[in-house]
């Protein structure tokens, strides 16, 4: 449903997207995971064509969206951040005014959402708190019945009440065969929503899998901080142990029980020793640097 | 339609105004012929420039029709109607930009030459109005002060008048099409077309700027039934020209 190969981006000399390769089903929750400026956003809009891709290949929904970006966006649902709202519009208004280009544009489905969410249909946009804009965006972007969702970070600024909806609207429509593709932050969101997971870091994918696959390997994963810089062949080595890192930070994927690992990191000068856990958070952790993790934050 | 009642949302009052400053300006130019016209020697002394001495040569040789046109197509239209093509026309791209909303649109399934034909003809629809209407409301107004305008030669004027601010709307699109900021792009129309009237109030110069192309000097034989053809298709084939390159660089851009 939605493919893209070797998508490349860069403004003004400085790289944004470097090469990204995906491949989204239909049907599927897929989420794209990143600190600020990793380019997801970019991606999104490479996919509708509001930005034009330097170099690779993209299709949505069966439509190249290199060379036909128009048909690709009467096939998708996008919403965008929420300062591209029109502030001076009505919350019912814009919605309508989002839905009129629409093929299968659905006002009636997108007033019913409106309520759903508790957004006041009346109220001008401007005057909405960022949870509500964000909640008008996804209303607008389900009320176009399109097949395809491209949702730049459908959670953000969402309360734990309005957000257990939001993912619930959102699986409804995975389930009736909506794909939905999703750039987000809230990582707590994203492990409850998505089936899988793309992790970008300056506009490179680091890691990509089904979300429960990725959290068995962080399973089996510690993280091992050193006192001092050790070379990769001074670490220990044990069948099927794999040593990921450099210098005084590293990660040790293992097989078995985690009782049987210890003895063998005793000679090492150890700083810290931590599992990886087995959330979707401490994997970001471990995928980005202490930097894109205070960005994030 | 829905992209009509968006970009007026946003214009449609201040048209308004500009019809009004241009009905106001005009109503009150006419009422104070009869004391233009008694005082017209005096007038010219008084007039620091020769291209200023030379517009009321042009009254004292067409007459009433001269005075009018000056007022409404030469003053009016190159004052009020160059704030109005400022305006609108560089808010067609600019104004997503710089209010960021322009993802939100360009994401819709519209293409861009749309948006961009379809907000300048909403634009020119907007300029040309008040054009046309203020013009058929001097020619109403003008027995008033006992004089006579046919319509044919009013109309063609502002027909004239009217390609002349396309040109300029179709500039404005242009140098929208590619700004982050509504403000830059008008203040850069307004600097150009300043610049032009500063260089045409010179004495030798005035004859190489865009205001000589409306000024009495075609303007006055309009009334005789002589169209300045080859200036208006001058106009008409800059405005397709500036649209082209538009359309081009708003196809070309990021947002």
């Amino acid at each position: 449903m939605l493919r893209t190969v070797g998508l490349a981006k860069g403004f003004a000399g400085r790289s944004v997207l470097r090469g990204v390769d995906l491949e989204v089903a239909s049907g599927e929750v897929f989420g794209f995971i990143g600190p600020n400026g990793a380019g997801k956003s970019t991606f999104l809009k490479c996919l509708v064509g509001v930005v034009r891709p330097d170099a690779g290949e993209a299709e949505v929904a069966g439509v190249d969206a290199i060379r036909r970006p128009l048909e690709v966006r009467r096939r998708v649902g996008y919403a965008p951040g929420e300062t591209a709202l029109y502030h001076r519009m009505r919350a019912g208004e814009h919605l309508n005014f989002a839905v009129s280009f629409h093929p299968d544009g659905d006002r009636r489905r997108g007033r019913a959402l409106l309520a759903e969410l508790g957004v006041p249909a009346g109220r001008r946009v401007g005057r909405l708190s960022h949870g509500m804009k964000r909640k008008l965006l996804i209303a607008q972007a389900l009320a176009c019945r399109a097949p395809v969702l491209l949702l730049d970070e459908p959670l953000a600024g969402l309360d734990p009440e309005a957000r257990r909806t939001v993912v619930g609207l959102l699986r409804r429509e995975a389930e009736a065969g909506t794909t939905v593709f999703l750039s987000s932050h809230d990582l707590a969101g994203a492990e409850r929503l998505c089936d899988r997971v793309a992790f970008l870091r300056a506009g490179r994918i680091l890691a990509a899998g089904p979300v429960a696959e990725l959290l068995a390997g962080a399973e089996r994963t510690l993280i091992v901080e050193l006192r001092v810089d050790l070379p990769r062949h001074r670490l220990p080595r044990r069948p099927g142990w794999e040593w990921i890192g450099a210098g005084r930070r590293w990660r040790l994927r293992y097989p078995g029980p985690l009782e049987r690992v210890l003895p063998g990191l005793a000679e090492l000068p150890l700083a810290a020793l931590r599992p990886l856990g087995a959330g979707l958070e401490e994997l970001f952790e471990d995928l980005y640097g202490p930097e894109d993790r205070k960005e994030q934050a | 339609m829905s992209l009509v009642r968006q970009y007026l949302r946003d214009t449609l009052w201040v048209a308004v105004g500009y019809f009004v400053l241009m009905a106001v300006a005009l109503a009150a130019a006419i009422l104070y012929w009869p004391d233009f016209r008694d005082n017209l020697p005096s007038i010219v002394k008084l007039l620091p420039f020769d291209a200023l001495r030379e517009l009321v040569a042009g009254i004292e040789r067409f007459g009433y029709w001269a005075y009018f046109a000056i007022q409404q197509d030469f003053k009016g239209c190159s004052l009020f109607g160059l704030a109005a093509v400022a305006l609108f026309g560089s808010g067609v791209v600019a104004r997503e930009a710089d209010q960021k909303t322009a993802e939100f649109l360009l994401s819709r399934p519209v293409s861009r030459t749309r948006i961009l034909l379809v907000r300048f003809a909403t634009a020119a629809v907007l300029v040309l109005a008040p054009v046309f209407l203020t013009s058929l409301g001097g020619m109403w107004l003008s027995p008033v002060v006992g004089e006579r305008l046919a319509p044919g030669p009013v109309l063609a004027a502002a027909a004239y008048l009217g390609l002349f601010l396309l040109m300029q709307l179709a500039f404005c699109v242009w140098l929208s099409a590619g700004s982050e900021h509504q403000l830059r792009a008008g203040v850069i129309l307004i600097g150009i077309m300043l610049f032009q009237f500063a260089l045409y109030l010179v004495k030798g110069v005035g004859d190489w700027t865009l205001y000589a192309l409306v000024d009495p000097s075609r303007l006055g034989p309009i009334q005789a039934g002589r169209f300045p053809w080859r200036e208006a298709a001058g106009f008409a084939a800059a405005t397709i020209g500036f649209l082209l390159l538009a359309i081009r660089r708003f196809a070309r851009r990021d947002f």
